[in-house]
């Protein structure tokens, strides 16, 4: 494992045990403390276990629980990172299963964690269990630039920067889908033959399903400008390998957009949320252009 | 083209006091002449009313059920306006309930071995408690008749011609055996049994049956906690999802909403959106 980098640091790790995770960070552990900087662990009494047994029981390591970085002034994890960044090189590790949000808000979390200053001095390690739930993986794939391997470091090339543009199509995608929606009652219509297109592009079982759901909620949310009860949209789907890509264009809302039921619900502090957040649990990168008149969500599944 | 909510025919599991759901006036008589000729071939006497506005030649023509003519000629098939009825039935429930029940007596004394019972939607407006507990009452005249006797009800509601107030309450209280194209609910040895795709569509619907569920679990006795069997739902979407965590979140303080069957998306999906301590899943079907 390389030394720590003067900058900010994202990386992403997908383990099947604390065991595992250690084994992955603790080159990255021991140069930290060795540099001179902090350690911080939010993470499994298992992986702290692991920790103390693999450094010793004196190791200046932080263990703060995620309970009581939710306390903290708003976005007390992303505050906690950047304290971390002082002195220059801190370390922290996060494991997923330790944090008690839904996974719109670990979404949204990890993509402002992408938006703290590039030169901020510190890495920050995330973790989540392969046999995670779907869109907790889908997280850690989408929003981390690189990830973290037991043999190194590689690029991720799931990683969708949260300010991308998605240009579609991409230069070897095929159009397989044109359908108009004109109303709630055509989704239905709509799912079936996005499921058609994404059996004929090679996705998996699972992917399927969620590629239809994708398209489905993003339908739902261009032809929620003509809410209720109805929905008015054009949507194109493109075939690339093993992905659909998917473009939905309607009428931009005349007035602001109204929160859906759930935003009335009691929610975690601090997070508001975006119009695109439960579509991106069931795809790779999802963006929202709004011009004008017209109001256009691309979307890239896989 | 899977696009419409077109209603499947009505079967014998489908109930014995079943509400058909439908948008449109022809998707509801798409279902509803499925359902008729279904039991005038099995040899059921069906008595039929029909919207005074609209009358019944339908029944007849090329949209309606193939046997209807040579029902109407039989006696078989009987069909009385909702302007007829009121009158029949003096205005009030008590005497709806005397007149279904002389209906079914003289289908039964006719040698008929079941009897159907069916009523296009009338429009009610709902405009306060004392005329939704009224229609309950009417409602559950229904099932004590097909207690008493083989009787099969299907009442329609087609939202076309209702409103928001009416189209809510007519799904709350025929959460037991609800037919909405798309999706249907039943109960079955307790549990609320969901079968199809419940999505933005039919949200509205779905979540007025589902308060109706656990409205009835809290009225009865026993255990208040809705057991919703969600194994046979093909697709839930965030819509779906929603109702299940407003419904969830809405419980009386003793009521939790168990969810079994439910297949991973939607898992997530309620996860995405906060799971509440009423709400839980279990993986027993």
């Amino acid at each position: 494992m390389r030394a720590p980098t003067p900058g900010l640091e994202h990386l992403g790790h997908l383990s099947g045990t604390s065991e595992e995770f250690v084994a992955a960070v603790l080159p990255r552990v021991r140069s930290t403390l060795a540099a001179g900087g902090r350690v911080s662990a939010v993470v499994e009494r298992r992986t702290r276990r692991a920790l103390v047994e693999a450094l010793g029981p004196d190791v200046a390591i932080g263990f703060p629980t995620a309970g009581a970085l939710r306390t903290a002034p708003s976005d007390g994890f992303l505050a906690h990172v950047r304290d971390t960044a002082t002195p220059a090189g801190g370390l922290v590790l996060a494991q997923y299963s330790v944090f008690d949000l839904a996974d719109t808000d670990l979404r949204a979390g990890e993509e402002e964690v992408n938006r703290l200053p590039a030169d901020l001095p510190v890495t920050l390690v995330c973790a989540c269990a392969h046999d995670d739930r779907d869109a907790r993986v889908t997280t850690l794939r989408a929003t981390h630039p690189r990830l973290l391997h037991a043999d190194g470091i590689r690029v991720n090339p799931g990683f969708h920067g949260v300010a991308d543009p998605l240009v579609l199509p991409r230069p070897d995608d095929v159009r397989v889908l044109s359908v108009a929606v004109r109303g709630t009652v055509d989704l239905r219509s709509l799912r079936v033959r996005v499921e058609a297109a994404a059996r004929a592009a090679g996705l998996a079982e699972d992917d399927v399903h969620r590629a239809v759901i994708a398209v489905h909620e993003a339908a739902v949310v261009v032809g929620s400008a003509v809410w209720p009860g109805r929905v008015a949209c054009a949507v194109q789907v493109w075939a690339g390998v093993r992905s659909l890509a998917a473009e939905v264009r309607g009428p931009k809302p005349a007035r602001p957009d109204v929160g859906t039921a759930t935003d009335r619900l009691p929610r975690h502090p601090g997070r508001r949320p975006g119009l695109l957040d439960h579509v991106r649990l069931f795809c790779r990168a999802a963006v929202v252009d709004d011009g004008d008149e017209v109001r256009t969500i691309r979307l890239v599944t896989g | 083209m899977a696009g419409a909510r077109t209603a499947r025919p009505a079967g014998a599991g489908e109930g014995v006091h079943t509400l058909a759901v439908a948008a449109t006036v022809h998707e509801q008589r798409t279902g509803t002449a499925a359902w008729l000729d279904h039991h005038l071939a099995a040899g059921t006497k069906v008595f039929y009313k029909v919207r005074p506005d609209d009358g019944r030649d339908w029944l007849t023509g090329p949209d309606g059920p193939p046997r209807a003519s040579a029902a109407l000629a039989s006696g078989q098939l009987e069909v009385m306006d909702l302007a007829e009825v009121v009158r029949a039935a003096g205005g009030t429930t008590e005497g709806l309930r005397r007149l279904q029940e002389s209906e079914v007596d003289r289908g039964l004394d006719e040698g008929w071995p079941r009897i159907a019972m069916s009523q296009e939607s009338a429009g009610r407006p709902m405009m306060d408690a004392a005329e939704v507990a009224e229609y309950a009452a009417q409602e559950s005249a229904y099932d004590e008749l097909a207690r008493r006797a083989p009787v099969i009800t299907r009442c329609q509601l087609t939202a076309a011609f209702e409103n928001r107030t009416a189209s809510w309450e007519t799904a709350s209280l025929h959460c037991g055996g609800i037919v909405d194209g798309q999706w249907r609910a039943r109960w079955v040895h307790g549990r609320w049994e969901l079968d199809g795709e419940i999505d933005v569509h039919v949200a509205a619907c779905f979540g007025a049956a589902l308060h109706g569920a656990l409205r009835l679990r809290f009225d009865g006795p026993g255990d208040p906690d809705l057991h919703v069997d969600a194994s046979r739902v093909a697709f839930f979407d965030v819509a779906g999802a929603q109702s299940l965590l407003l419904a969830a979140h809405t419980a009386a303080r003793n009521q939790t909403v168990v969810v079994h069957g439910a297949g991973r998306h939607l898992q997530d999906l309620v996860a995405a959106v906060g799971l509440p301590r009423t709400l839980r899943f279990e993986s027993t079907p």
